[in-house]
């Protein structure tokens, strides 16, 4: 059967590297957005350190190394971040997360997949996946602008400092909110072949195309090519 | 029992003994706790160990009016700074005084962000950030703060809550007595929510306070927005998550059309 491309290789990596980040910003940022309930997480951080820095407690140092894998894992973000925006942006008019249809008819066919677990009538990807994209980039860029802001406190003001810090959080709580949703709707059996295309192969059977993602099929029929990102 | 300290603007007489006595202090202390010979200690400037200063300013249009005014930790009931310090380097004392304990803190300047009184100081060649303890140390000796003793004008004053609060008052209706013009005990009662009263009351003119950064409803309001932006958070994740686990339980034993 004919595989059509959904994924090229830079953008599977791209992903692939983002849960990387994100499972170390969540791990070291934790402790910090609620510390009374995640401070138990520096131990972790801290012991190994502890050999090195024996007067340090589990507070301050491995609040320290939290904080130095945090902005590590900032500066890797920062590399590949702009390398895959600028790569997106060339093709931007080709991106499949532009609105198709109003919201009430994209909520329709969301209801129609996930709750009588029939093929909806979806592009390349769901309303669902369309507002997670906008508000991953949103938020994406929020975080950035802030944490380097809180990351090079010594070029802007405290003034500058408290708004990022207001930013970052309300960031924070985007993704804490949309991932739980991503993560279990990537994982459900209603999207196994998705989830196959992102971390296997990059490609989804034709028949699946065309009876899942109507809308994106007739795109790639009066394209007559068989890949878009 | 509640400590408390006690400024009168009023009576103070620009001085800064009170400043030059907290530099000392904070440097002969690192000698008492065995850094350093007293030599050693006092010779290294450390400016960030004066917890108590004069900071002047312009008010108006140029060239304007200069104000001095005495720049110094409010001991803040609520204590903003100790609530957003990530490695619990800040403890409130029971009695009142806000201490920062220089072995935990990381440098990280979050309390910087949270004070509304722009206290802390950062010191990059340490890495840490200072500010008054109140020489809680001298305290629980029996001894007064250091900046109390040096003061030759008894315009600061030390001594539990009670006595200072009591103090003000009379120095306040005696001034309005003497002068005609209203005086407030700024601190006495609640500032605002993010720092509850002051355990640093200031007796001063009312119509000149904010010229002194004294200001009414002191607050640092992106970062005390934070609490709301957390519990709001909190409950979008419990609502998606809750999301999640009833679609896990619908979704059991139903049949994938593929
Ligand atoms: S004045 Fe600033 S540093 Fe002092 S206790 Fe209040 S918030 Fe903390
Ligand atoms: S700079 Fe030090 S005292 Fe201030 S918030 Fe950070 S760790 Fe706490």
């Amino acid at each position: 059967m004919r595989e059509i491309q959904a994924f090229n290789r830079f953008q599977r990596s791209m992903h692939l590297h983002y849960i990387h980040f994100m499972v170390i910003f969540f791990l070291t940022g934790l402790p910090q957005v609620a510390p009374h309930h995640f401070r138990w997480l520096l131990y972790f951080f801290w012991v190994p350190f502890a050999w090195f820095s024996p007067e340090t407690t589990y507070l301050s140092g491995g609040m320290k190394v939290a904080m130095v894998l945090h902005r590590l894992a900032a500066v890797g973000l920062l590399i590949y971040a702009p390398l895959f925006a600028l790569r997106e942006l060339k093709n931007m008019g080709r991106w499949q997360i532009w609105p198709e249809g109003g919201p009430g008819a994209g909520i329709a066919e969301l209801i129609k997949h996930y709750l009588s677990f029939q093929p909806g009538r979806f592009g390349k990807y769901n309303f669902g996946q369309k507002c997670l994209a906008w508000l991953t980039i949103v938020a994406t860029g929020i975080m950035i602008v802030s944490g380097c802001i809180l990351m090079f406190k010594d070029a802007f003001s405290p003034s500058a400092w408290r708004w990022a810090r207001f930013f970052h959080d309300v960031g924070f709580f985007v993704f804490l909110v949309i991932l739980p949703i991503h993560i279990y709707m990537a994982l459900h059996p209603l999207n196994r072949k998705g989830f196959r295309a992102m971390f296997e192969t990059g490609t989804l059977p034709e028949d699946y195309v065309k009876t899942h993602h109507p809308l994106w099929w007739e795109k790639i029929k009066s394209r007559g090519g068989g890949s878009m990102s | 029992m509640r400590v408390s300290m006690l400024y009168d603007m009023q009576a103070c007489l620009r001085c800064y003994a009170c400043s030059v006595q907290c530099g000392i202090e904070n440097r002969a202390r690192l000698s008492r706790d065995g850094r350093g010979t007293p030599e050693r200690v006092l010779e290294n400037q450390r400016p960030e160990l004066r917890f108590i200063f004069p900071v002047f300013h312009y008010l108006g249009n140029y060239p304007g009016r200069a104000v001095s005014y005495v720049h110094h930790c409010m001991h803040c009931e609520n204590a903003p700074c100790a609530r957003r310090c990530p490695a619990a380097a800040i403890e409130v004392k029971p009695y009142g005084p806000v201490v920062i304990h220089e072995e935990r803190c990381i440098g990280c300047r979050a309390c910087v962000e949270a004070c509304p009184f722009n206290v802390p100081r950062f010191a990059p060649r340490m890495g840490k950030t200072y500010k008054c303890f109140m020489c809680y140390d001298r305290l629980e000796a029996g001894l007064p703060p250091a900046c109390v003793e040096a003061c030759p004008a008894r315009a600061l004053y030390f001594g539990t809550r009670e006595e200072v609060l009591e103090e003000g008052r009379r120095r306040v209706s005696r001034y309005e007595k003497r002068l005609g013009e209203t005086f407030t005990l700024y601190g006495a009662e609640k500032v605002s929510e993010a720092t509850g009263y002051l355990h640093w009351v200031t007796v001063g003119p009312a119509a000149i306070l904010e010229d002194y950064t004294l200001r009414p409803d002191a607050a640092q309001k992106p970062i005390e927005a934070l609490d709301a932006v957390r519990t709001i958070g909190w409950v979008l994740f419990g609502a998606s998550a809750a999301g999640v686990i009833g679609h896990f339980l619908y979704s059991l034993g139903k049949r994938v059309e593929e």
